[in-house]
């Protein structure tokens, strides 16, 4: 909560430009709460039923019984859809929300570069396809951002609050009979402190996650050419206010090797030039920063290469940094092909 | 037994993607029972990588030769390719790219004998240390359109 907090506190909550902020975080801590709650109501339900239920049938009737069941597993449905729904709609932007709905125009881009692709052995294939944009030709996919943090938090929590429902329901049972559980009370403790920090770690993963809204660049040209000039078009949606915005494009050589049962990779950096860097820009979810710049690549630089165990890899790196907010970093692999398109060669020829 | 003498000639060490690579290489023995104990020669154009990693390679064009007189084993062999797009030669930091011919001899005492002619194929060059980034206030050829 710390991180939190001075948020609070240091902005204007309701001022016109934090308002659809405040709605965002609402909106994610409801959608937390409701899937916490029908966890809570689940375990609760089954414990009891186990507890007070005799031979001759159920504590409470059946119906209240399925009732109760079907109101769990309908607050986990809704929480858990509308945590998708709210990842889904901050990683994707509406723009390619709709072109995924109809991608003709798409194909037709990804089958042109693939055919530039062809004859050209070792440069790999795009691993995200490139997009039509809007402001240029092509739009970059990002790579996907990581939530492994929050899907291990979530089980977590969920696991944690299950035992812990189940804990202190047998407890108070124990209770109401005159009896001290004092081992189901003893094993509480521990367990309730983890599904605490579970749950914080859960609602932080899922606040950073959706906190900051899509990156989309946009290049007028693609493949990027040796000592070519492009246009690059950045714009970034979220909801806060970034101290720092930076764009840089990188040039990594990977090399894979094993040291013992280990495998083993070392990277090194070979070209790295920042494209555009700002401080202080306000994001709102209805007016998203916008801003061009060129690139211009230097001459005769390695292209994109990638074998078994080696590789040599382009990406424009995009880094926002929001007060007590995690940075957001997100990466846009590129290809850079030699410097001629040599569309016409062909392979080698041998006899075996 | 000593082992015969792999001699490559190329017609010249740097070419660029798309070149027609003309090389002869030429065997020299200086006795039959060498040449009778020649199982096979192959010939290749390859590129290998090498550095930190585990070495990769590509073979764009190989011949493989089994059997042989004196007359066609001393006379040069002649390889022709047109050479690819990518990969170009390349030395980085911790991943290097090479191109060679490489000429192998296989014996039937289970011996072989390799000579690799290395040659470059486009021409990348090695980027600079990296420089200090710009200073904040720099931001070229920026436009805003917030």
């Amino acid at each position: 909560m710390r991180r939190w907090l001075p948020l609070i506190v240091q902005v204007r909550p309701f001022s016109r430009v934090n308002r659809e902020w405040w709605a965002g975080v609402v909106e994610t801590l409801i959608s937390a709460l409701l899937l916490l709650f029908g966890v809570i109501l689940l375990a609760l339900s089954l414990t009891l039923a186990v507890l007070y239920s005799t031979p001759d049938g159920l504590y409470i009737s059946i119906g209240h019984f399925v009732l109760q069941l079907m109101v769990a597993i309908a607050l986990i449905s809704i929480g858990a859809y509308r945590i998708t729904w709210l990842l889904w709609k901050v990683g994707v932007s509406a723009e390619r929300r709709g072109a995924i709905v109809s991608r003709a125009g798409e194909i037709e881009l990804v089958n042109e570069i693939r055919k530039r692709r062809e004859d050209l052995p070792t440069v790999p294939s795009d691993r995200y396809p490139i997009q039509s944009g809007e402001k240029f030709r092509f739009r970059l996919t990002p790579s996907p951002r990581n939530v492994w943090g929050l899907s291990t938090s979530g089980t977590f929590t969920i696991g944690f609050l299950a035992i812990s429902t189940i804990l202190i329901s047998t407890s108070v049972a124990a209770w109401r009979q005159g009896k001290y559980d004092w081992l189901a009370i003893g094993v509480s403790f521990p367990i309730l402190l983890a599904t605490g920090w579970s749950s914080y770690q859960f609602v932080r993963q899922l606040l950073k996650l959706t906190g900051i809204g899509p990156t989309t660049l946009e290049v007028s040209d693609y493949p990027l050419l040796p000592a070519s000039r492009l246009r690059v078009s950045l714009s970034q949606t979220g909801r806060v206010r970034l101290r720092l915005l930076e764009v840089v494009l990188e040039c990594a050589e990977e090399a894979t090797f094993h040291q013992g049962t280990d495998v083993r990779t070392e990277k090194a950096i070979v070209f790295r030039k920042r494209l555009f860097r700002q401080r202080g820009i306000s994001l709102s979810p209805g007016k998203p920063f916008e801003m061009e710049f060129d690139v211009q690549l230097p001459d005769h630089v390695m292209h994109s290469f990638k074998s078994a165990n080696n590789r040599v890899q382009w990406k424009f790196i995009v880094t926002a940094q929001a007060k007590q907010w995690p940075v957001l970093i997100r990466t846009f692999t590129v290809a850079v092909h030699p410097p001629n398109d040599f569309a016409t060669l062909r392979g080698g020829r041998g006899r075996a | 037994m000593s082992h015969p003498d792999i001699e490559i000639r190329l017609d010249k060490m740097r070419y660029q993607p798309g070149d027609i690579l003309v090389a002869e290489y030429s065997i020299a023995i200086n006795r039959v029972e060498a040449l009778n104990s020649i199982i096979s020669l192959e010939a290749s154009v390859l590129w290998e990588t090498m550095g930190k990693g585990e070495s990769d390679i590509g073979v764009h064009f190989f011949e493989r030769k089994k059997s042989f007189t004196p007359q066609t084993i001393w006379r040069p062999h002649r390889i022709s390719t047109v050479l690819p797009a990518t990969p170009l030669s390349y030395d980085g930091r911790v991943l290097k790219i090479g191109w060679f011919i490489r000429v192998r001899l296989f014996f039937e005492d289970g011996h072989k004998s390799t000579t690799n002619e290395p040659f470059q194929l486009g021409n990348v060059c090695f980027f600079e240390p990296l420089a200090p980034e710009a200073t904040e206030s720099e931001e070229p050829n920026s436009s805003p359109s917030h």
